[in-house]
Order: C-alpha cells, then sequence, then structure tokens
C-alpha cells in the first residue's frame, strides 16, 4: 500500500536525522559528557578473576563472602575514628599486611585498613567515578580516571602509564556497594600492563566513614 | 464501521495522544542527550549489546527520540514518527522483558540515566512498571498507525 511505503521511508528519515542530531549533539560536548566511537567496554560480572583478599589481621578472622569481609572491619575502624583519632586504632593501619602481588589475578580486592596503609604510603590512588563526583569530593592525592567518560578515557591512562611505573600498586575505588565502575577501570589497567592493581571495595563513602582525607574539585 | 471505530475515530483523540506521546519521547530524550555517558553505562549493565556498539547507541537513540518526539509534537510526518515509535517501544519491551527474564536488576534509564542506588527487589518492580508502561504507550503507537484522518471532499 502507498500510505504505507509512504511511512516507512518517511521513518527512516526521521530515524536517520535523529541519528545525525544525536551524533552532532555528542562532539559538541564538553570532553568529560563526550563518548568515543567505539570503547571495549569490560564485560559485566567478568570479575571472577579479582580476588578478595583475606591478608589483613582484622580480613582473616573470616573466611565469609568478600562484601562481609569487607564489611566488618570497615565498621568497626570507623567506630574507632569517631571517637576523633583514636591512637590504637589509628596505629591499627601499620600492622596490616598487605596483599602480595598476584601476576595471575587482575586485581585484588582491599579492605579499607589495607587502603588507609597504602595511602599513607604515597600510593596512585585512582578515582574511577564520573568527573562530577570527583569535583565534588574525592580521596586526596587521587587522580581522576572516570571509567565511562570514553573520550576522556585513552589520555587519562596514557598519563598514568607515563607516570606511574608497572609494578607500583595502584589502588582504584568508586562509590563501593554495587558500584562496578573500579572494577571496570581495574581490567583496564591490568589490559594496560599494571600488575599490581588493588580495589578499594567500599570505595569513597567508606573513606569519608572512616574520616579519611579529601580534597573537591577539578580532575587533574 | 462498527460503534467503536467511529467512537475513536476522532481527530481531537487522535492529535491529544500524539503530543502526549510526543511529549513523552522528548521527556525521555533530554537527560541522555545531556549526559551520553551515563547513558552508556546504562546500556552496558544491561548487558544484551556487544560492547563495540554501546557508545553508537548511546549517541545516536537519544536523537532519534528527540526528532520523533518532535514530529509528533509538530503534526509533522506523523505516520512515519508512529513507526519509529513502534520500533523502539519494542525494542524497550524486548530489552526490559530480557533483563526480566534473566534476573539483570537494572536501572530502567527510560527518563532518568543517573541510577539512584535502590535495592534488587525495587529494580525488578521498577522493570515491571516500566513494562506496563511500554504497553501503553505501545497502545497508543498502534492507534496513532491505525487513525485515518477523515477524508474531505476532494480528498484523494
Amino acid at each position: 500500500m502507498r500510505k504505507w511505503r509512504d511511512a516507512i521511508w518517511k521513518a527512516l528519515l526521521l530515524t536517520a536525522l535523529g541519528g545525525a542530531v544525536g551524533l552532532v549533539n555528542n562532539s559538541l560536548k564538553e570532553p568529560s559528557r563526550r563518548l568515543a566511537w567505539v570503547t571495549d567496554y569490560p564485560e559485566k560480572d567478568a570479575d571472577g578473576v579479582v580476588r578478595a583478599t583475606a591478608n589483613g589481621p582484622a580480613a582473616a578472622a573470616d573466611s565469609a563472602p568478600a562484601s562481609a569481609t569487607a564489611g566488618a572491619p570497615g565498621e568497626a575502624l570507623a567506630d574507632g575514628l569517631n571517637d576523633s583519632l583514636n591512637t590504637a586504632n589509628s596505629a591499627d593501619w601499620r600492622r596490616v599486611e598487605l596483599p602480595p602481588i598476584d601476576a595471575d589475578a587482575v586485581a585484588v580486592e582491599i579492605d579499607p585498613l589495607q587502603t588507609r596503609r597504602l595511602w599513607e604510603e604515597g600510593a596512585v590512588f585512582v578515582d574511577a567515578r564520573r568527573s562530577s563526583q570527583y569535583e565534588e569530593g574525592h580521596i586526596r592525592g587521587a587522580r581522576s580516571i572516570p571509567i565511562f567518560e570514553t573520550a576522556l578515557l585513552a589520555e587519562r591512562l596514557d598519563q598514568l602509564a607515563f607516570e606511574v611505573a608497572q609494578e607500583e600498586p595502584v589502588v582504584v575505588y568508586c562509590n563501593g556497594g554495587d558500584c562496578q565502575d573500579s572494577h571496570m577501570l581495574a581490567e583496564r589497567l591490568w589490559s594496560e600492563g599494571f600488575m599490581n592493581v588493588l580495589i578499594y571495595r567500599d570505595g569513597y563513602p567508606n573513606w569519608l566513614k572512616m574520616g579519611g582525607a579529601i580534597a573537591e574539585g577539578g580532575a587533574q | 464501521m462498527s460503534e467503536l471505530t467511529t467512537l475513536l475515530r476522532r481527530e481531537w483523540l487522535a492529535v491529544r495522544l500524539q503530543i502526549a506521546l510526543g511529549v513523552v519521547f522528548v521527556v525521555a530524550a533530554w537527560p541522555k542527550l545531556m549526559d551520553p555517558p551515563s547513558f552508556a553505562k546504562n546500556i552496558w549493565a544491561y548487558d544484551i549489546l556487544p560492547g563495540q556498539l554501546i557508545n553508537l547507541q548511546a549517541m545516536i537513540m537519544p536523537g532519534v527520540e528527540l526528532v520523533i518526539g518532535l514530529a509528533l509534537i509538530l503534526g509533522f510526518w506523523r505516520r512515519g514518527a508512529a513507526l519509529v515509535s513502534l520500533v523502539l517501544l519494542l525494542i524497550f519491551g524486548a530489552a526490559v522483558s530480557w533483563a526480566l527474564a534473566t534476573g539483570n536488576p537494572v536501572h530502567c534509564g527510560c527518563f532518568d540515566v543517573h541510577a539512584a542506588a535502590r535495592t534488587d527487589a525495587q529494580l525488578f518492580w521498577g522493570l515491571k512498571m516500566v513494562l506496563l508502561r511500554d504497553v501503553g504507550l505501545l497502545a497508543i503507537t498502534i492507534y496513532l498507525l491505525w487513525y485515518d484522518p477523515p477524508r474531505r471532499f476532494g480528498g484523494r
């Protein structure tokens, strides 16, 4: 029927026009809101390779799943720090053991105390969340590599690879809980050759709860 | 012509429904156009498209939604726009059904692309509501495809 053939042509034209609008819109966005043409997204829930650690003295107590492991010591520590830097508690991080480099694992999940120790020792921290969240507040000294801002990604990764040796520990984090950005970034870093990627599983909310040092403002 | 069709074949009804559908599409397109990476993350979470196509999809689909939304609001190429709407709504419905069937608790990403932290149960409930809404919008779309403006004297 002529009526339908006509409609199909118009539908195709509208789709083409809409596609063009979408592409132009994307190319006019600021870099933090722009997508690259193609990105190799890591597969969802492919973190079977990422191992939760049971190294720290606090974590070693239970062999429960990672969420329980990470939750318990985190809360205990937060309670301690709420009494404003109780010396006994703040010294705990000095005694905590760091996981050994595991060449087979994409990344190793670490608990709040291990994270604290790495931070105190000046390890490289990378924030995997969106630029806007980073600007609102991030772990002091952390770099911003937002995994989903794909227009920025290659440049930021190159910069990291240029400044940081591949054996050095790199701690990635996002918002904890269901947030998968840090796991995705960890996979990406591993594929770029970084062999000591650590995931701060409880992420930024936990850092705030612990009273860790933060900074606000622009991406670096 | 049955009584029902006579009742439904009204220009005022068609025009209002078409504007309503158009507004829905424009409102849905806006946040995605403002922040493509958020929408890309959403599509990624559905875990249906291969990774290489996610960005293209996240760029193009909101543009198409905006254009057909405007076409419907302005009354321009109504049937063509309704056809695109039909295809889009079928795709959305299929994606949401797939998420429900495979037990993947995704945030819909229909109107708000910034996922708020919610429990899986809330997300599944949300997806079911989304499916219901999708069916409603499909009904409007099919009505618009079916609707023929009354022919006037001297018309084709």
